[in-house]
Order: C-alpha cells, then structure tokens, then sequence
C-alpha cells in the first residue's frame, strides 16, 4: 500500500463522507481490478466474480455512511470478503454443498491448461479452507500485516498468523514438498 | 512432477502477483459494472455520522463559561488550601479530609450544570438535537478531570515534604472521592437514566454518601488503610472507564441522522 494513495483514500472518503457521492465512482473506478481479483482468489470462478465485485461495491455504497477515514482497501475487501461467503453460503443452499465443490474443482480443471506453475498453486489454493485462503492471500498478494488481517477477519493475530502458516504447509504437502 | 513453493515471503508474493496478472477483468463487463456503480452512488443519499471524538468537541462547546470559571477557581483554591494548611500546622490526618472534599466538590461543581438543562427541557430535545447528557458528562469527565488530576499529582510531590506520608498517599487520598463522586454521579447521568427511581437514588445517596467517612472517621488516614484506599480508588477509576467507553459505543453506533 503506497502512502500518496492512503492520503488519496482519506480525501475522498472525507469527501463521500460530505455528501457528494460522485466521488464513490472514483473509489469504484480505483479498487475494481483489486476487488476482482479478491473475489477470483476466493471463489476460483471468474464469471461469478463479476457480480460478487459488483455486490461488494453495491454494498459499499449501502454502508458508506458508517466508514470513517481509515483503511479504504482494507473496508472494501472486508466487504468482499463478507459478500463472498454470502454467496457461498447461498450456493450451497440452491445446490448443495457437493454441488459447489465439483464447480470448484472444475473450473481448476479447465485452468489446468492454461499455465502449469499457476494452475499447481491453484489448486493447492483452493485445497485449503476459506480462513485459510483469506488470509494467505490477504497476507501474500494484498501486503496487509498480520494486524490488519485480524481486524479484517475479526480474529486474533495469533490466529491470522497461524492460519498463514497452516495454510502454507497444506499447499506445500498438495504440492508434494516437505 | 511437483511444483517449487519457495519458502520465504518474496518468493510466496512473487507467485502470487504473477497469477494476478493473468485476472484482468475483460474492459466491457467492468464498464457496464461501473455504470450501475454509478447509477447507485447517484441515487446514495448520505447521513453525516460524526466520529467520537468529534462528537466531544461538539459538546464541549456548548460548556458555558461558568463551568471553566468554576474549575479554574478549584485549581487555583486546592494549592491555597493545603498552602493555609500547612501554616497552621495541622497534621496530615487534619489536613487531608479537607483536601478529599474539596476534589470531591469539585466533581459536584459539574452536575450543578446539568440542572439548567433538566430545567430548561433541553434533555427532552436530546433525541432529536443528540444533546446527550451523558454525553456532556462525559466530555467533562475527559478534559476537566484531566486538569483536576495533573493539580493534584503537581500538589502531590509539592507537598511530599509536608506531610510524613509522601505524595503517593496524599494523591490516593485527594483522587479517591474525586473519581469515586464522578464514577457514580456519571453513572447516575448514563446507567440509571430510564432506570426505576429507586436505582437513581440509591446511587445518588452512595454518591454522596463518599464524604461522609472523611469527616466521621479520621483513622482511614492513618497508613494501614491506604491499600482499602487504593482499592477504592481503583474501582472510582475502573468505574469511569467502563461507564466512558459503554458511552462511547453508543455514541458510535448512533445511527440518528445529522444532516
């Protein structure tokens, strides 16, 4: 996270805050790419991910009342977080738990040809349990420090830590390494 | 064939952004996303919800100036007394109940505020000007106490010499009724309010019942009662932060519109 962006982040936040909501697009414009991104780690499905980021940004606007001036990237993918397991939780309603895990594992099929190396981390990925997953890649891809993950996730940072480390071990067992 | 994860944080970060690039979202989707993104933001009406601690400075301007008037008079009356105290050579167990009630009066010096407001039905416009009274009480609470404290602590170690029981003593004594009159009296302005008319007056009466053991019993100042003392104090102090931040939450989670 760059400081010139965080100060960024904080005008227009305070800006939103003062009523003029055309400024909600500039976040939108600024964090999309982010928040799809977020939302393919999470669901390995990147047809869904379209709607999740749109219902993360849908939510955003819902609640923007509420923020205050502290981490943008970190509230939205708070949200996105949130709006994922909402949509797992209703996938597994509609089609069953078997169901949602034989889509997972299909879309990995199908991207099994397109890189080697990334369809192995891949895989190992989406082996591991949500919380897990949340916080390797909150921790690896998005640069959040252990702190910030446990505020995001509503756990302690021993956990968060744990996680990490848990989470690693497993993809370096699927991935045949010791 | 099993693929290279490398151990340490760089090499985890580096895979992880190669992967990232290969999720562009495709430019036509994101537009028509950002379209109704913005459709919404335009029909957004936003709720200005100021933060705590703005929400403090908002009430502290509405302290008259008779209030500041008041305190400045305690601070500048506290060093006086113990200084004609001290010349009439009274020992500490004489002097020190006059100082406790001088600090728990000061305390009291804040509630006489909150009458005008009952008298004058401002605290029936509470809900709809958000003119909380524990509010009030509670930016009080933080900034005047804070002055009362650091007087008493600079009176402490002033008067360290004075009195054979030190200056840790002679705080413990002065900040006890202090904190333990504002701990209930916050609590009778926050908790109790809605309360059964009982539960307020109980704690009125413990409220101020606090000086009453000052003047009828001289022996708690002698030392083997200072640890009772720093339990008292403890629990004044625990008390007032418990009743603070319970303010504070609700003051957070306030969802009354400010426009």
């Amino acid at each position: 996270m760059h400081g010139g962006q965080g100060v960024k982040d904080k005008r227009l936040v305070r800006l939103v805050g003062q009523g003029k909501t055309e400024y909600i697009n500039d976040i939108a414009q600024a964090y999309y790419d982010d928040i799809y991104r977020f939302c393919c780690f999470e669901t390995g499905d990147r047809e869904w991910a379209y709607d999740l980021t749109q219902e993360t940004f849908l939510r955003f606007i819902r609640y923007v009342d509420g923020m205050r001036e502290g981490n943008l990237k970190g509230y939205l993918l708070t949200i996105a977080m949130n709006v994922c397991r909402d949509g797992f939780r209703e996938r597994k309603l509609m089609q069953g738990e078997e169901a949602l895990a034989g889509v997972v594992d299909g879309k990995a099929d199908c991207r099994q040809a397109e890189a080697e190396n990334r369809v192995f981390l891949e895989k190992a990925l989406f082996a591991l349990p949500n919380y897990q997953r949340e916080a390797i890649v909150l921790y690896y891809y998005y640069g959040f420090g252990h702190r910030q993950i446990a505020a995001m996730t509503g756990t302690g940072v021993s956990t968060v830590k744990s996680r990490i480390r848990q989470g690693c071990e497993k993809m370096r067992r699927i991935l045949g390494e010791k | 064939m099993g693929m290279r994860i490398g151990r340490s944080k760089k090499e985890w970060e580096m895979r992880f952004l190669a992967w990232a690039g290969e999720m562009e979202p495709d430019p036509s989707r994101k537009g028509k996303a950002l379209e109704k993104i913005a459709q919404h933001a335009r029909d957004k009406r936003i709720e200005y919800r100021p933060g705590w601690a703005k929400l403090l400075w908002i009430q502290l301007c509405y302290l008259p100036a008779k209030v500041w008037a008041l305190q400045a008079l305690f601070l500048v009356l506290l060093p006086v007394l113990e200084a004609q105290l001290h010349k009439m050579g009274l020992p500490g167990w004489e002097a020190f109940p006059a100082l406790s009630v001088c600090m728990a009066l000061a305390s009291l010096v804040l509630v006489q505020e909150f009458a005008r407001h009952f008298s004058y039905k401002t605290a029936e416009l509470e809900q709809c000007c958000y003119l909380g009274l524990s509010q009030l009480w509670l930016a009080r609470v933080c900034c005047i106490s804070g002055l009362d404290v650091l007087a008493v602590a600079a009176l402490g170690v002033r008067s360290a010499n004075y009195y054979r029981t030190g200056w840790f003593a002679l705080c413990v004594y002065v900040l006890t009724p202090f904190f333990l009159a504002n701990a209930l009296l916050l609590a009778f302005f926050s908790w109790a309010r809605g309360k059964s008319r009982a539960a307020q007056l109980g704690i009125l009466a413990l409220a101020v019942s606090v000086f009453a053991p000052l003047f009828l019993y001289r022996q708690i100042y002698e030392a083997v009662w200072l640890p009772v003392w720093l339990l008292l104090l403890a629990a004044g102090v625990l008390l007032c932060i418990a009743l603070v931040c319970d303010i504070r939450k609700k003051m957070e989670g306030d969802s009354l519109c400010w426009n």
